[in-house]
């Protein structure tokens, strides 16, 4: 199994944001996360970022406990993650921001790491090479030395997408990934994740609002509300789910 | 119109020290938000160690290396032992803790060394050795190591991948941590590399000002002026106020009557307070933030 995930339970203050939560997802799967507002997803991906700490459960990625490891470790596992709101780095270029998704790769030996200093020349042109096939296959080439702001809202979409692959992810999170986007534009996106999903053979959960574009995107549903999970299940199965109508109710396709 | 000329190269090099130790503080603030009142104390303190060295018979230019290096550790031990406890607080406990640290180094280095004034030797060749021009010839010396110091920092931070992940992390630091970076150990070389830059300003203003531990009272509150400017957050409008408010500085002190040696300090605090008024607090160059 790439995740597994059992009772897992979060608290704020008096608030339980997710309640005895049980998740699996097999290596390669394509998993849409819905739910409505407060449903706890994000809280769910805040929980596998180790960004916040749940009062009980188990997460398994692979074959390690994510439980116990420091926040930066999770991404050296293979997880990476975008956000809802965007979180580049806005004086850095397109480039640039990819490359700190790949630092990681071409690592000279733990000595040469410590301050990170000592690496090769071979090691920095091997980043770049991994960098510049994963803007090319993104169509972001010749943006690559632009900043990464003041672009379209789907193109900065595209290049947190970038360089969360960057990271070479096995699990790769994607909150809201067409929140703030046209129908042109979220179509595109959807485009995207398909051809990442099949290129990098990595498992994907998406978080969307939007009922239509998860029920065509993903080969699974889960649905949250309240913080329980109420749903599970094939697409058209958990799209015909009263309880997740009604949950859902207004954005259901 | 020779001794014009001599002030304004006069005033650019004391201008030079309040940029280094502007651009230290605009280093630790890019990276942690926390506004570092013991900068200049922490860098009177790297004079010592240079002093001490110097005193047990190494060349200077074989002191300056190992002092930055000490300094570079000295900062990052600083930050783990001390600051990395109150990282997350935005308001007052910072600033409370980096008072405290300079007063605590403050009292330390008196403790040590006693308060005592101490000659601190020129590095720069005394060729031409008589009058001014031998002070001109010192005072191009420091602009050119800060002008060095400058160009390196910004290659490392332009050129090098550890360059670009500090950079990353002052962006944002949660991006930065989900791309898999230690940003506890990047805020760590922040302060690591604040207090080398700071060794340097605290290196060339010791022979001007002499060796004690309030040296660096004066140019920190200019240092501070010339971060302001910067929004605290620009490198190169903090490096260029600094060296603006060396030569006004010298300038008004030489040829404005009323003002002479006592009153030349208000420069930098009607420079603070005009730039606070006119920008309603230290918002930041939005444009330019980023841009090492």
């Amino acid at each position: 199994m790439t995740l597994e995930i059992g009772g897992l339970t979060v608290r704020f203050g008096g608030v339980t944001a997710l309640s005895e939560v049980d998740l699996t997802v097999r290596p390669g799967e394509l998993v849409g996360l819905i739910g409505p507002n407060g449903a706890g997803k994000t809280t769910l991906f805040d929980c596998l970022t180790r960004r916040r700490d749940p009062v009980a459960g188990r997460m398994r990625f692979e074959t390690g406990e994510l439980g116990g490891l420091a926040p930066y470790e999770v991404a050296r596992r293979g997880i990476a993650r975008t956000f809802q709101h965007l979180g580049l780095f806005p004086g850095l270029s397109v480039r640039e921001n990819v490359m700190v998704g790949a630092h990681r790769h071409g690592r000279s030996g733990f000595g040469a790491a410590a301050l990170r200093l000592g690496r090769s020349r071979r090691e920095e042109q091997q980043i770049r090479r991994i960098t510049d096939g994963i803007l090319e296959h993104m169509d972001l080439l010749p943006l690559a030395d632009h900043p990464a702001a003041h672009l379209p809202h789907g193109t900065l979409k595209r290049i947190e997408i970038a360089r969360a692959l960057a990271v070479r992810p096995r699990l790769l999170l994607l909150d809201e990934p067409i929140s703030g986007l046209g129908q042109d534009e979220a179509a595109d996106i959807g485009r995207v994740i398909q051809d990442v999903h099949s290129a990098s053979g990595a498992a994907i959960i998406v978080v969307e609002h939007h009922m239509g574009f998860v029920m065509g995107l993903c080969d699974r549903i889960v649905c949250l509300d309240s913080g329980r999970k109420i749903a599970d299940g094939p697409p058209d199965r958990v799209g015909r789910d009263p309880a997740v109508i009604d949950a859902c109710l207004g954005v259901a396709p | 119109m020779a001794g014009l000329l001599l002030q304004i190269v006069q005033g650019l090099s004391l201008g030079a020290v309040y940029a280094g130790l502007a651009l230290a503080l605009v280093l630790v603030h890019r990276f942690n938000g926390i506004v570092n009142f013991a900068q200049g104390e922490l860098a009177m303190l790297s004079a010592y160690v240079a002093w001490q060295l110097l005193d047990a018979g190494l060349p200077f230019w074989a002191a300056l290396p190992v002092t930055l290096a000490v300094s570079l550790v000295g900062g990052m031990l600083v930050e783990r032992s001390i600051i990395r406890r109150v990282e997350g607080d935005r308001e007052l406990a910072p600033v409370a803790v980096t008072v405290g640290l300079m007063v605590f180094v403050n009292a330390a280095a008196g403790l040590v060394w006693s308060f005592a004034v101490r000659s601190f030797p020129n590095p720069f060749p005394a060729a031409l050795s008589f009058g001014s021009a031998q002070s001109g010839f010192s005072a191009l010396g420091v602009l050119g190591v800060v002008a060095v110091m400058m160009l390196l920092l910004h290659a490392f931070f332009r050129h090098t991948g550890a360059g670009l992940i500090m950079r990353a992390v002052a962006a944002d630091p949660v991006a930065a941590r989900l791309s898999g970076v230690r940003v506890g150990r990047v805020l760590g070389l922040g302060w690591g590399l604040a207090a080398a830059v700071g060794a340097i300003a605290g290196i060339l203003v010791a022979p001007l000002l002499f060796l004690e531990p309030n040296m660096m009272g004066g140019v920190l509150v200019y240092a501070f002026a010339a971060a302001v400017v910067g929004g605290f957050r620009d490198p190169v409008a903090a490096v260029v106020a600094g060296l603006g408010l060396g030569v006004a500085e010298t300038l008004a002190g030489t040829y404005v009557a009323f003002v002479g040696a006592d009153l030349k300090v208000i420069v930098p605090l009607l420079v603070i307070v005009a730039v606070l008024v006119l920008r309603r607090g230290p918002a930041g160059t939005a444009g330019t933030a980023g841009q090492w």
